[in-house]
């Protein structure tokens, strides 16, 4: 059976086919970006296992085919099972040898890419700084406990945790959680309309609010804003119900048990130990026109605990690497031009494409190499 | 080429399970959520911060310290906001901004009892005291009154030398609880200035006096005209970091998100800027003589609070009375626009918040179960010279 199994797992068919449902998959994922958008697309075609359609009539939902992960996975297997299979020992076939370790490696690090890197964005306006960047797609309900002097603890909810009717228990908090209503994407307003419901908040924010759910957002610029209704149950059993909606400028403030705490359903945040300073922004033209010839960011790097201070210049083919993390010339505040928005990538394994390009061509410079001796060996000989 | 099969590679368990373990762990990493606890420095948008801190710092004052404090844009978010001062009451705690309120203040009474206080501006609540009053009864649970009956318990409250309106209503709360919120307001141009005791009854009771004479203390100072509302980035969180570095022209609308709506043609001489949360969209103009005049488009589910209130507030603005329903229909004309008509007004009077001479032009467009409302308020000179503007604006709005 292992053996059957063995060859089914090394057979070239596979390859062919696996090969096969890749391109498919590309491009019916590419065409259904025209409809579910970029994020949505990637996520159900090339971030997942299978894709899933309702069955017709029903809410039951059935795998239909498999997608990037199952596709990539097996390729991975087949790789690793065919050199298996088909090893040979000797210098001869060193060649072919790197040249599947390359493209394992390639394949593996475009994977780790997608399962660990990170990405986000800064928005630093001229004369202030940052030390953290925000995720564009991902959110947090925060609880800041701002009461001593010189740091703030936070407790960060990752927003896949707000699932209606779940209670949420931390042991720093000075209370539970409990989820009452979450949508994942949310209008408010100030007053009643046609699917609006009144939020049954105590401390709301001033004013009664109104809220309706919305569809998820599937077009480019626009993003999902969520909002919930939390209930804050203390020990004693006090409760308090509490509106947090991404709509909402800023955090709800509360003081429980002496304790100064701020409540906000946020963009993730991932903090640096290191700020960015803007110093300036500039955004160059050819002269006499308004066409773009450069975007630039100069920037102070700030880091507290080692004394470093020093200026560097973000332009937009040429980003800062620093600590592990790229920093890219993103965006900017076309009102003013008084800020700039930098694109945050953490991306652990941003060095295996190289490495595997590099290890791919010596394999096959070594081959062409094998090859080119023994020709010219035997036409000698001849 | 005759192919082999290695067997002993094959035939190694400890290989295959290898494989295996280090397979599984890479496609199952990063898929748990977990909530996370950690510790960060004091948030430092001006890494040279002078000595001392602001009263937006999160520090504690401490409460009736009696000094008067000033609450500016908060710094952490880049928003601008009037400047409002004030003297803290003794037994009073500054809770700092929140969300749409600029000021806030908890106060603690025997038996944990808690009451806060909270100063919201809101937009284009003026000429509304009768919704504001059943706004505030529908949560608490109490019946709507008549618009006669709801404006009949507002009483004359002294604001900062300004004349306002005081409600009171105590009603249960979700919790169970008896609260009383007594809510004060005062409209100042666009926007309406709300402030609002809220507590436990016995609490908010006693508390009143001390929030009556708090009130008289109140200062609202405008944003400075190079801040917000003249055009400030929208850089905080609505900006829209994914959008790509535009490729040659910055003429660009703002990308602020909306939720869908319709798209239109600006004309020249008006730039957008950054209209609130409760407004769709909204334009400044300045004439070459500093005159300014500002377009507001907004829009509503459903009839928006119907067109006469919405009229009416316009005329309140502008110093006049109600009109009635007759008055309204002499008063309106009708034009095409994109797939269908629109209801059109002029007005002229004097703007309440600034007592200069000012027009107002209006336009209403109901389409798909939303109504949406243009307003072109300012220097009558320059409304004129933006008239022709605003009307082909309106009529070319693709919804």
């Amino acid at each position: 059976m292992l053996t059957r199994l063995y060859y089914f797992f090394s057979s070239v068919k596979l390859a062919v086919v696996l090969l096969a449902l890749g391109l498919i998959l590309v491009f019916w994922g590419t065409l259904a970006q025209v409809k579910l958008g970029l994020y949505q697309a990637q996520d159900q075609f090339f971030r997942s296992w299978f894709i899933y359609a309702n069955l017709p009539g029903t809410e039951l939902r059935v795998p239909i085919f498999p997608g990037a992960y199952f596709v990539g996975g097996l390729l991975l297997i087949n790789l690793f099972a065919a050199h298996l299979r088909y090893y040979r020992k000797g210098w001869k076939y060193f060649g072919i040898v790197l040249i599947h370790l390359g493209v394992v490696l390639l394949l593996a690090g475009q994977f780790a890419t997608d399962v660990f890197s990170v990405e986000s964005y800064m928005r630093i306006r001229e004369g202030t700084a940052k030390n953290y960047s925000e995720s564009n797609g991902r959110w947090e309900l925060a609880i800041v406990d701002t009461t001593d002097a010189d740091s703030d603890k936070v407790v960060a909810i990752p927003a896949a945790l707000l699932k209606d009717g779940a209670t949420l228990e931390e042991p720093e908090l000075p209370f539970k959680v409990r989820v009452l209503e979450y949508h994942l994407n949310s209008m408010l307003a100030t007053k009643a309309g046609d699917g609006f419901k009144l939020v049954e908040a105590e401390n709301a924010v001033g004013v009664p609010i109104w809220w309706r759910s919305l569809p998820k957002e599937t077009r480019m610029n626009f993003r999902d804003i969520p909002s919930v209704l939390v209930e804050l149950v203390q020990p004693q059993g006090t409760t308090q119900k509490i509106l947090l909606s991404g709509h909402l400028a800023r955090p709800q403030t509360l003081t429980v048990a002496g304790r100064h705490l701020t409540l906000d359903l946020r963009p993730e945040r991932y903090y640096k130990p290191f700020y960015l300073h803007l110093e300036d922004f500039r955004f160059d033209r050819y002269p006499g026109t308004e066409i773009a010839k450069n975007y630039s960011s100069r920037v102070r790097i700030i880091r507290p605990d080692t004394g470093e201070d020093r200026e560097v210049t973000i332009r937009m083919n040429e980003p800062l690497r620093y600590e592990g993390k790229t920093f890219f010339q993103s965006n900017f505040d076309q009102e003013d031009e008084k800020g700039t928005v930098l694109q945050v990538v953490d991306n652990p394994s941003w060095l295996t494409p190289y490495f595997a390009c590099v290890i791919v061509a010596f394999g096959m410079s070594w081959q062409f190499l094998v090859h080119l001796v023994r020709f010219a060996t035997s036409r000698k000989k001849s | 080429m005759k192919m082999t099969f290695n067997r002993r590679l094959v035939g190694s368990s400890g290989v295959r399970l290898g494989a295996v373990t280090a397979l599984v762990v890479c496609l199952t990493a990063g898929a748990t959520e977990k909530i996370k606890v950690y510790h960060v420095p004091k948030e430092r948008p001006q890494l040279n911060l002078p000595s001392g801190h602001s009263a937006d710092d999160g520090h504690d004052h401490g409460p009736g310290d009696g000094h008067a404090h000033a609450h500016g844009e908060n710094p952490h978010r880049m928003r601008a906001t009037p400047k409002v001062s004030y003297t803290t009451p003794e037994g009073w705690r500054e809770a700092g901004a929140g969300d749409m309120r600029v000021a806030g203040f908890m106060i603690t009474g025997a038996n944990e009892q808690t009451a806060h206080v909270a100063i919201t501006p809101l937009p284009g609540m003026a000429g509304r005291e009768a919704l504001i009053v059943n706004m505030w009864r529908q949560q608490v649970g109490l019946s709507e009154l008549a618009d006669g009956d709801a404006e009949k318990e507002l009483t004359a409250v002294d604001i900062g030398g300004e004349p306002g309106k005081m409600f009171e209503i105590a009603g249960p709360s979700p919790a169970g609880k008896t609260i009383r919120i007594v809510t004060a307001m005062a409209h100042l141009g666009d926007t309406s200035w709300f402030y609002k005791l809220q507590g436990d009854d016995e609490l908010v009771t006693a508390q009143k006096p001390k929030f009556v004479e708090f009130l008289k203390t109140v200062k609202i100072e405008a944003a400075p005209a190079t801040e917000l509302p003249a055009g400030h980035p929208p850089i905080a969180r609505g900006a829209m970091p994914g959008a790509s570095m535009p490729g040659a022209v910055t003429t660009q609308r703002p990308p602020r998100p909306r939720e869908g709506g319709p798209t239109w043609t600006v004309p020249s001489g008006w730039k957008e800027i950054d209209g609130g949360q409760f407004l769709f969209a909204k334009f400044f103009i300045e004439g070459e003589n500093k005159q300014q005049a500002t377009v507001n488009v907004s829009m509503s589910a459903g009839d928006g609070g119907g067109l006469l209130p919405n009229i009416n507030r316009w005329r309140a603005q502008l110093g006049h009375g109600s009109w009635s329903e007759a008055d309204l229909r002499k008063n309106i004309q009708e034009i095409d626009v994109a797939g269908g008509t629109a209801i059109y007004i002029e007005l002229s009077g004097t703007d309440t918040a600034t007592e200069q001479a000012a027009t107002t032009l209006g336009a209403q467009v109901v389409r798909d179960g939303r109504t949406w409302y243009y307003k072109m308020m300012g220097d009558p000179e320059l409304v004129a010279a933006h008239k022709e503007n605003f009307v082909t604006f309106v009529k070319g709005v693709k919804y």
